[in-house]
């Protein structure tokens, strides 16, 4: 059995199904780049600094050097507060008063209960010593990475077996459609895998840049496999 | 039919590839750069002078606001089209944004049914009007305040949280003041009924580091030196009613009362009449650096800003940007008040300005 021997119309539905799906990947690296460069335009390929500091980097930090980056004023205020939180995050000292006044200046115009501006982000409020304190543990907790790690799970793994079955009735050769398919499943296992993980062995972020990069050129690979191979004419 | 399916397939597939090519491209201009392109002659005020046709247009998206007055009617966004022009001695800017009404009333005074006077006021919960006021205008221009560059504005705004700012209790929506002791930032300010449409003025303002609103009731937002006119509220002496009207009541259009044409009130109005509520005069010195020609027509205003490159003064190292290296860029930033005192739509960053 081939995709070629599909009626038209069938024809019709998995390839466009496979055009959302390209758009959607492309849509989702461009998401990631943007949330870990902090730009707020443009296709940002993720770079291991920025992986690097997303999961093995007190939140905080991550946040001033990454998505927030554009609302810190100077960078060696992101080392001053990264400072503060290494020495223990307390609420006492120079450091502490340096790292408040720097967290008030550039964070609370928007993170605070009660603001009003345009980006308020009022469920995350940094009014307080305690609520910024949340903020300062390193990569990913156990309920961050649980609930990161079933939605993208679950959301991955069913448009990926139906491209990977389309996949599998292509005419391509035998050894192909297996490495794609292991590939594409396995680089979104091992790179959700090594999210967590990277808080403790900081060298996995190669592992989530491999994979991460792995599975989206495989998702898109096989799209445009199974595009070129569902209408090519029968011989 | 397979042939259609199959060129439309391919359609498809081209227009997803294109979409997202084009995506990437348009996307990875980064922030707002101006151009000011050199002139030999200098410019008008007329907005069609044939020289702005030599600048390029850039677009700046008005997107934010710092906050959400109750029932705010006016605009939360607009779009800024800036264009820039300079020569042996002055910039000019041309600016163009969008606002669907023409605001020019202040604080209007307004004849009742029973003859009374009624000053017209609808305050917030910060204090501050957002329906009885001008449309105004500002552009916040670097001296030396760090970070400017990439926060543009927003390195001077602070917000009061839970009545509070910088540890002083506050009823207002936010304050500006820069960081620390030594950093300016200079501030052009179109106010349309007092500086803008009687004088075609800026009022040429600056801001520092005063965080504490014992020592100035504006805290950073300070005039430049001035050395005459300025604007007063319309009050007679107990407060029930306009001291003074326009000699010709044509003269209302623009909201205020010149002192120039001023002449005392006399009530002769029916029930519904209006008496502007403020009376200006021409600033001078320094405050008065700033020209524009502002106009208003079909949902944008539309003004020409004209500036010396290098201005003079006593305090113009903190008062004024000087554009004394045309070699080296400037940021600023831009703002728009749409009848409402302090509810700004801004824009995020700065944008860079280059003598070319």
């Amino acid at each position: 059995m081939s995709i070629q021997n599909l009626n038209t119309q069938a024809k019709t539905a998995i390839s466009l199904f496979l055009l959302f799906v390209i758009t959607a990947t492309i849509s989702s690296v461009i998401l990631l780049g943007l949330e870990l460069s902090g730009q707020k335009d443009g296709l940002n390929i993720p770079t291991i600094s920025q992986i690097q500091n997303k999961y093995t980097m007190p939140s905080l930090v991550a946040a001033m050097k990454g998505s927030m980056y554009k609302e810190v004023t100077a960078d060696e205020d992101i080392e001053t507060v990264h400072h503060w939180i290494k020495e223990g995050a307390k609420q006492e000292g120079e450091l502490y008063n340096d790292a408040w006044k720097i967290i008030q200046s550039d964070c609370t115009n928007c993170h605070s209960k009660t603001s009003k501006m345009s980006k308020a982000i009022p469920s995350m409020p940094f009014d307080t010593y305690e609520q910024v304190l949340t903020h300062t543990d390193a990569g990913y907790s156990w309920s961050k990475m649980s609930k990161q790690a079933h939605i993208h799970m679950f959301g991955i793994s069913t448009f990926l077996i139906l491209i990977s079955l389309l996949f599998a009735y292509t005419t391509y050769k035998e050894s192909i459609r297996t490495a794609f398919i292991i590939a594409s499943f396995g680089g979104a296992f091992l790179d959700i895998f090594s999210w967590w993980f990277s808080k403790f062995i900081p060298e996995l972020v190669y592992i989530i840049f491999t994979m991460g990069g792995v599975m989206v050129t495989s998702i898109l690979l096989m799209s445009l496999l199974v595009l070129a191979n569902i209408w090519k004419k029968q011989d | 039919m397979k042939n259609f399916t199959q060129k439309v397939s391919l359609a498809g597939l081209s227009i997803v590839v294109a979409s997202t090519m084009l995506l990437s491209t348009s996307a990875m201009a980064s922030d707002f750069k101006l151009e000011s392109i050199k002139v030999s002659a200098p410019v008008s005020m007329d907005a069609g002078d044939v020289a702005w046709a030599k600048a390029k247009e850039i677009n700046v998206p008005l997107t934010e606001t710092p906050y959400k007055p109750e029932g705010f009617t006016g605009i939360t966004k607009s779009n800024a089209v800036l264009k820039s022009l300079y020569d042996d001695k002055n910039l000019y800017i041309k600016l163009q944004y969008d606002d669907p009404t023409m605001s020019t009333v202040r604080f209007p005074w307004v004849k009742q049914a029973d003859g009374s006077w009624k000053r017209m006021v609808t305050k917030d919960s910060t204090g501050h009007e957002n329906n009885y006021y001008e449309d105004k205008m500002a552009m916040f221009w670097n001296i030396n305040t760090k970070g400017f560059e990439k926060k543009g504005c927003a390195i001077a705004c602070h917000i009061t949280k839970d009545g509070m700012n910088n540890g002083f209790s506050d009823n207002s929506a936010g304050r500006k003041y820069t960081n620390k002791p030594g950093e300016f930032i200079d501030m052009w300010h179109w106010k349309g009924v007092r500086t803008g449409l009687p004088f075609d003025l800026m009022h040429d303002q600056y801001v520092d580091n005063t965080n504490d609103p014992k020592l100035s009731k504006e805290w950073g937002r300070k005039g430049d030196d001035k050395v005459g006119g300025g604007y007063k509220d319309n009050y007679n002496a107990d407060k029930t009613g306009p001291a003074f009207m326009n000699k010709d009541a044509k003269d209302n259009v623009i909201g205020s009362i010149k002192d120039a044409n001023k002449v005392p009130f006399v009530d002769t109005f029916k029930v519904g009449d209006s008496i502007p509520g403020i009376v200006v005069d021409k600033m001078s010195g320094s405050a008065a650096d700033v020209e524009t020609k502002a106009t208003w027509a079909n949902g944008k205003w539309t003004m020409i800003v004209k500036r010396a490159l290098v201005t003079t003064g006593a305090k113009v190292a903190e008062q004024d940007v000087q554009f004394n290296d045309l070699k080296k860029p400037y940021y600023f930033g831009v703002a728009v008040f749409d009848n409402t005192q302090i509810n700004h739509v801004f824009h995020d960053g700065s944008i860079e300005l280059r003598f070319k």
